[in-house]
């Protein structure tokens, strides 16, 4: 079998003195949809940003495709085939929409008429061709969220890293982006999401792993977290009590 | 043809641009008087280093307050390679290019790290250390500067060697090239990738930083190009005043002056530091000229002892910087009314 | 013993910078705004107690609580028509709104009053003093206790006041804090109010002994925005301790280098502190 299309061992990453992530370890295979689901504060976001380069963990490795890539940076990692959308949207707003998805062909090395070429075919994949002369900013939510994720796939990505995929997203629209989710996988994509909607993890993923507190508490096929003690008391009980 | 003239670049039709080029080109054949020729040298000497600024502050989104470090380079390589060994502008501008370049890299590496506040204060402080430094130097005349011994040029071919003229009209045209040359460096640099690599950097850094943008070095690539630019007009500069000195070159009022040409115009667009030096420039030299008039005037009679001398004295004070008093007080109407600057205006009114 | 000397006399001057950089932090950590003007309030300050000095006589000492008062007014005002107005706005608008300030400040002052240097040459505080082998400069030692007395007072202000507390609560959540009632907009008013008032007590404090001139506040200002960035954003103790670090560079860089060169030190240390440590060298995060 082949080695997995990423491997994180032993991520670590203290804020002062909390550990934001501690001794974190599982794998990504190719192909799969990996799901990383856990409480606010779990250090869902912080792995993130530790996997693409944005921070620097203080222990552990980061391995792409065979590769040690810990701590390297954002664009390098991006140009080996790794892209992520953002949970605080980041589209670049005074840009039109079909720039803002320019850029990530143009950052590749396209022409500029290619990387037009590449922008439209990755809109309509997401179903947002119609809003390309528009500036981003007055996209909604949810166009804001599936502008990231053409953004993401002009790059042209093997791993795409998915911060909330239906987070502020109104409820109409979220079947649409399973939908997608699931047809970028048929594409020949490996994902790794974080989601909060139980209902999109169970229909999505192919594993779950469960963060608490920076910690990996749980990892599996999404019918055995949701039946793992510790996952339903400290975050599906509580949830099913809150929501 | 006619399609072409009517084509618009940032919205300015073509036809609109040939024509104010040519007026431009024209116009010291109708201003013959020194003054009225100076004006506008000054306007397109402030006008070039605004739109060279704005290809980082305005495209990149890095708002420095350091420019005037790059402006002095200019000056101070000309102004000392002339006085101490005799070497022309034309053999010391490389040189000029080349320490700004270095200055660039030097400067740019370690503060492009730093975001929003931390950046503005960084670049704030490195001018000012700057501008002490240069104060303190005795072999660049130290707070004084250096003055050009007076040349009288024979023949064009030896004052083109001095870069020293008797008349403005040379001056003039120098201006309206280097103007041109920001224009049209400013203009290629936002159509090419690199140019949208930058808005995309200014616009949400992280994104373009994941999208696979070498933030760092496309800041770096708008420094060197912006201080280039203004490393030229600072070597214009020294040619055309034939004197240099910390206070009007390496100094934070300098940098100021020059962001704020393109605030005043519009920050980020193409005509907007062009039109804010055409509107600021004109207003604060025809302001001083008139109040260095008046005050001539009230001098004398100062000395008559006439009996409201003494507060006419004091209302009109020195009546300099007269022009740093409107420069701060539009400024400051800019960020409250309309940050947009005057194009924004412009277009609110269209 | 020249050691001992030359620590006393920065820790003295850094008592100022503390007092100009608290309130620079003030205004910062209420709403995170860069006051590139903090130094003209200073400096109209000075002028004020000048003209005071000149044409009634009365001592800097004297004319500095009226200063305060004024300069208090001028800073809600100066809130109220600009800065008020660019709170919502782009970095860059909010930059050039206080150096335009700034500019049109020192501006007015050498339009006015032109550039030539004012000093008082009686005041109360004026003479010289000899303990335990180190040498003291009495109105620098009055200016230094001022300011340490009016840092004291900025410091209860914020912290045991109520007033301050809800100026804390603006500074940490300002959508929280109108949730319990709070009116932000009043609390920025404040803000720019007392930092303006505490800048004045400086500029009077200083006019007994400092040269009045339209660049003298700047003089000031610029090295205490390193002493903010020392202390850390936002952080009013920090800034205090900070203000103390920078008088002892800057006085010990001019002591034992040259005096031409302190304030480069000083404009050292701030890029040393945001390389090293972004979040000032007592900043927590």
């Amino acid at each position: 079998m082949a080695a997995p299309l990423l491997e994180i061992a032993g991520l670590t990453k203290r804020f002062g003195g909390v550990y934001a992530n501690r001794d974190v370890t599982f794998d990504v295979r190719h192909g799969e949809i990996v799901g990383l689901i856990g409480p606010n504060g779990a250090g869902k976001t912080t792995l993130f940003n530790l996997v693409t380069g944005f921070i620097r963990p203080d222990a552990g490795t980061v391995r792409f495709d065979g590769a040690d890539v810990t701590g390297m940076r954002p664009d390098r990692l991006c140009h080996r085939g790794v892209a992520r959308t953002f949970q605080i949207l980041k589209p670049f707003p005074r840009l039109t929409v079909e720039e803002n998805v320019m850029i990530g062909a143009l950052a590749r090395g396209d022409a500029m008429e290619s990387a037009r070429a590449t922008a439209r075919r990755a809109l309509a994949s997401v179903g947002l061709e119609h809003k390309r002369d528009g500036l981003a900013r007055g996209l909604s939510t949810g166009q804001r969220k599936r502008l990231e994720m053409a953004r993401a796939l002009a790059t042209g990505p093997r791993l795409l890293l998915l911060d909330e995929i239906t987070g502020g997203v109104d409820q109409p629209s979220i079947p649409g982006l399973i939908d997608l989710v699931g047809s970028l996988r048929s594409e020949g994509l490996t994902l790794l999401v974080i989601e909060h909607n139980m209902r999109v993890i169970m229909s999505l993923a192919d594993r779950v792993v469960f963060l608490h507190l920076g910690e990996k508490l749980a990892e599996g096929a999404p019918r055995e977290i949701t039946a793992h003690p510790e996952v339903v008391s400290l975050y599906l009980g509580r949830r099913r009590d809150g929501h | 043809m006619r399609a072409w003239l009517a084509h618009r670049v940032e919205g300015l039709p073509v036809a609109a641009i040939v024509i104010l080029v040519a007026a431009l080109a024209l116009y010291p054949l109708a201003a013959t008087m020194p003054f009225w020729r100076h004006v506008v040298i000054m306007s397109m000497l402030y006008g070039a280093m605004g739109v060279a600024w704005n290809i980082l502050g305005g495209l990149a989104g890095q708002v420095s307050f350091g420019h005037g470090l790059y402006f002095g380079v200019g000056a101070y390589t000309a102004a000392y390679c002339y006085t101490a060994f005799g070497l022309s502008p034309i053999v010391s501008l490389p040189m000029a290019l080349a320490i700004s370049t270095g200055a660039s890299v030097l400067i740019g590496l370690p503060t492009f790290r730093l975001r929003g506040h931390y950046f503005v204060l960084a670049s704030v402080f490195i001018m000012q250390s700057i501008y002490v430094l240069v104060s303190n130097w005795d072999r660049m005349g130290g707070a004084i500067g250096i003055e050009y011994p007076v040349y009288k040029a024979e023949g064009i071919a030896d004052a083109l060697w001095h870069g020293q003229f008797p008349d403005k009209l040379p001056y003039y045209y120098a201006a309206l090239a280097l103007f041109l040359l920001a224009l049209g460096t400013f203009r290629a640099i936002q159509r090419s990738r690199f140019g949208m690599f930058l808005v995309a950097i200014r616009e949400e850094q992280d994104a373009a930083h994941s999208l696979g943008v070498d933030v760092a070095r496309y800041k770096l690539y708008a420094l060197i190009a912006s201080a280039a630019v203004t490393t030229l007009a600072g070597t214009f500069y020294a040619q055309y005043v034939l004197y240099v000195e910390p206070i009007s070159t390496v100094s934070l009022l300098v940098s100021l002056e020059i962001g704020f040409i393109a605030i005043l115009g519009g920050i980020g667009t193409l005509w907007g530091p062009a039109l804010g030096a055409f509107v600021i420039v004109p207003t604060t030299e025809l302001l001083r000229a008139y109040l260095s008039g008046r005050l001539a005037l009230d001098m004398s009679r100062l000395a008559d002892g006439g009996p409201l001398a003494w507060l006419e004295y004091y209302a009109l004070g020195g009546g300099g910087n007269v022009d740093i008093l409107v420069y701060g007080l539009v400024i400051m109407l800019i960020a409250r009314f309309q940050p947009a600057g005057v194009l924004g205006f412009l277009r609110r009114i269209d | 013993m020249i050691y001992g000397q030359v620590l006393v006399d920065g820790l003295i001057v850094g008592l100022m910078f503390a007092l100009v950089a608290m309130g620079l932090s003030l205004i910062y950590g209420v709403m995170n705004i860069v006051n590139f003007a903090h130094g003209e309030f200073m400096m109209l300050s000075m002028y004020f107690c000048w003209f005071a000095w000149h044409f009634a006589g009365a001592d800097p000492l004297v004319a500095m609580p009226f200063a305060a008062v004024l300069l208090f007014f001028l800073g809600v005002a100066v809130y109220r028509l600009l800065i008020r107005h660019v709170l919502a706005r782009s970095l860059v608008a909010q930059i050039f709104a206080t150096f335009g300030l700034l500019l049109f400040f020192q501006a007015t002052a050498q339009f006015l009053w032109k550039s030539d240097v004012r000093t008082i040459p009686t005041s109360w505080a004026s003479g010289h003093f000899q303990i335990a082998g180190l040498f003291f400069n009495g109105p620098e030692v009055v200016a230094g206790v001022g300011a340490l007395l009016t840092a004291a007072a900025l410091y209860w202000f914020i912290h045991r006041t109520e007033t301050g507390l809800a100026l804390q609560a603006v500074a940490e959540d300002a959508q929280a804090a109108r949730l319990m009632g709070i009116n932000d907009n009043r609390m920025y008013a404040i803000a720019w109010g007392v930092a303006c008032a505490a800048a004045a007590i400086g500029g009077g404090l200083l006019s007994t002994y400092y040269a009045i001139a339209p660049l003298s506040g700047a003089r000031w200002a610029l090295p205490a925005f390193v002493a903010v960035a020392i202390g850390g954003f936002g952080s009013i103790s920090g800034a205090f301790f900070g203000g103390l670090i920078i008088g002892v560079v800057q006085t010990a860089g001019g002591f034992f280098f040259s005096p031409n060169y302190k304030e480069v030190f000083v404009f050292a240390l701030y890029l040393l502190v945001v390389f090293w440590r972004p979040y000032g060298l007592l900043g927590r995060k």
